[in-house]
């Protein structure tokens, strides 16, 4: 039997490689095997789900103070608290201790504070969600304190972990300016917070109430999305090659609105409002043009439940776009239009945004944990066969026409489809957890 | 002992010539076990994506290059575990290495053609 040794020296550390290959040496893999235990995030998107589904109910209470206009209603201010910080911004702590260790390869600074973090998270949120309906200043400031030490408990892990990165690429980037502004936001709503009982932000408070959505929305959840989608989009859509330079404007626009909004604060004026506008605004408007792009170059030819509703995400997106100039010139003169603008960009453009990445990572993280094992010596399922996929296509269905209704009825104006519109949402928003919660019990055979 | 099964194979053939011929590994046989390894992100075979690039075979040992979608990729352990018990099932192998590479880069032009 003739042995071609040259075939023996393929492995270039070995110096005799014919190829320039690059080895990435089995026993050093980082990647999923530093993904830290299904607990960490599972515990995440557990409490996301529930704060989800309260978060629907809640749009079935309010929905005709929406059609209204009347969103500084304390209740109203509750419920958006349990979508911007019970379903979005803990969908993206769970996600983020997953995706971390796989998009940069370093593992988690430490789970043991990520665990901590979460244990301090969820119990302050509910206080202050709870002190926000029942008009307890009290309550709602220690529920701010307690979320807030665990948004910073956070921020210094994912600090910790990125400061760990020697591969700074545009995700890097995007989750070191979001960590940041995630601590602008918090300190803006717990100056809002005592601002209800000591007055101090006068006639401004609605303007530093703008500033703290804003950063949060552009600064903290946009740059998350941005950066994720920079590496998830690609992989899921199998659209490799696709130019990434929307992606980097995205970015840099994104940031520089928000230090603006953090510089001026509530004594921003006409011309640096607009400056900010236009640089938020091209912000999203680069990032919804890298997904577009994304979405066209794509090779997979279906869209799977959860890509239809990140595609509806983006839809919403443009919409919040196309509300913000209105909104900008008529400002709180024209409260249902400013309604409609953050109905637009939060429950339909980012909430539906976040839905749609639970149909990938949910199912993954099942698959990987309960059938990966299992790869190579038996069939196993595909990740998409883990539900049902014309119930989900429902789900998305419900969510996003229950979506359109309210916004239509709060530009409108009209009650009567405000309060069946949010409970077409709350029905996907039920339908969703329950598919969660099926896809969780999948077993192998 | 330097480790390597391959370098290992090679030392005992330029050696001691065997008496009787090992048994052969049919390498049709460990690509036809690399088909049933998926990406269950994308639900196709890693051998319909375009992700082995080689597989060589010495006596009972069997080398496998592959790649995956991106770097980072969060199937990277799955799917090297996959090909190492894969072919790991085909009669005759002995030793499995898996050797992961970035270049060539993989695309979706790789991906057989009607594998939708």
């Amino acid at each position: 039997m003739a042995i071609d040794l040259k075939m023996l020296e393929l492995d270039p550390r070995s110096g005799g490689g014919s190829e320039s290959r690059r080895v990435t040496p089995v026993g050093s893999r980082l990647g999923s095997a530093s993904a830290p235990s299904l607990l960490l995030p599972g515990e995440h998107f557990a409490a996301a789900l529930v704060f989800w589904v309260l978060g629907g109910m809640g749009l079935v209470w309010v929905a005709p103070d929406l059609a209204r206009g009347l969103f500084p209603l304390p209740r109203v201010i509750a419920v958006a608290h349990l979508f911007t910080l019970g379903w979005i911004t803990t969908t993206i702590l769970g996600a983020l201790y997953q995706f971390l260790p796989v998009a940069l390869r370093v593992p988690i600074r430490s789970a043991a504070l990520a665990h901590l973090s979460f244990g301090a998270y969820v119990p302050g949120l509910v206080l202050f969600v709870a002190g926000l309906i029942g008009a307890r200043h009290g309550l709602m400031l220690a529920g701010a304190v307690l979320f807030g030490s665990a948004l910073l408990l956070f921020v210094a892990n994912l600090a910790g972990t990125l400061w760990r990165c020697r591969d700074r690429d545009l995700t890097w980037w995007a989750l070191s300016g979001a960590s940041f502004f995630l601590l602008a936001t918090v300190v803006l709503g717990v100056l809002l917070t005592g601002n209800l009982e000591r007055d101090y932000l006068g006639a401004e408070r609605f303007l530093a109430l703008g500033v703290h959505i804003h950063v949060a929305v552009g600064g903290w959840v946009m740059l998350v999305v941005v950066g994720v989608a920079h590496k998830l989009l690609p992989m899921f859509l199998l659209s490799h090659g696709a130019p990434e330079w929307p992606g980097r404007l995205a970015v840099v626009l994104l940031s520089a609105g928000s230090v603006l909004l953090l510089a001026l604060h509530h004594q921003l004026g006409p011309a640096a409002i607009w400056t900010v506008a236009v640089l938020l605004g091209g912000g999203l408007v680069a990032f919804v043009g890298q997904a577009v792009l994304f979405f066209r170059r794509r090779v997979r030819p279906a869209l799977d439940p959860g890509m239809r509703l990140v595609a509806a995400a983006l839809g919403f997106l443009a919409t919040a776009l196309i509300l913000a100039p209105a909104f900008l010139v008529n400002g709180l003169a024209a409260p249902r239009l400013a309604t409609a603008y953050v109905l637009a960009l939060l429950l339909g453009g980012i909430s539906h945004f976040v839905a749609g990445h639970y149909y990938k990572i949910v199912p993954f993280l099942v698959w990987f944990h309960r059938f990966g094992p299992l790869a190579g010596t038996r069939e196993v399922p595909k990740v998409a066969d883990l539900y049902d996929p014309r119930v989900a296509n429902a789900i998305a269905t419900l969510l996003v026409s229950g979506t359109l209704g309210l916004i239509v009825a709060t530009l409108a104006g009209y009650v009567p489809l405000a309060r069946p519109s949010a409970v077409v949402f709350a029905l996907g928003a039920g339908g969703l957890a329950l598919q969660m919660l099926t896809i969780v019990r999948r077993r192998p055979a | 002992m330097t480790g390597d099964p391959f370098l290992e194979a090679a030392a005992r053939l330029d050696s001691s010539p065997p008496i009787l011929p090992p048994p052969e590994v049919d390498e049709v046989k460990v690509w036809q076990a690399l088909s049933a390894v998926i990406d269950p992100e994308i639900g196709l075979d890693i051998v319909t994506l375009g992700m082995v690039y080689e597989v060589e075979t010495i006596e009972n040992a069997v080398r496998v290059t592959f790649t995956l979608t991106t770097p980072g990729c969060p199937m990277e352990g799955v799917i090297t575990r996959g090909v190492e018990q894969a072919v790991a099932s085909v009669p005759g192998v002995e030793h499995v290495q898996t050797v992961l590479v970035w270049d060539p880069r993989w695309h979706p032009g790789m991906i057989r053609e009607g594998a939708w």
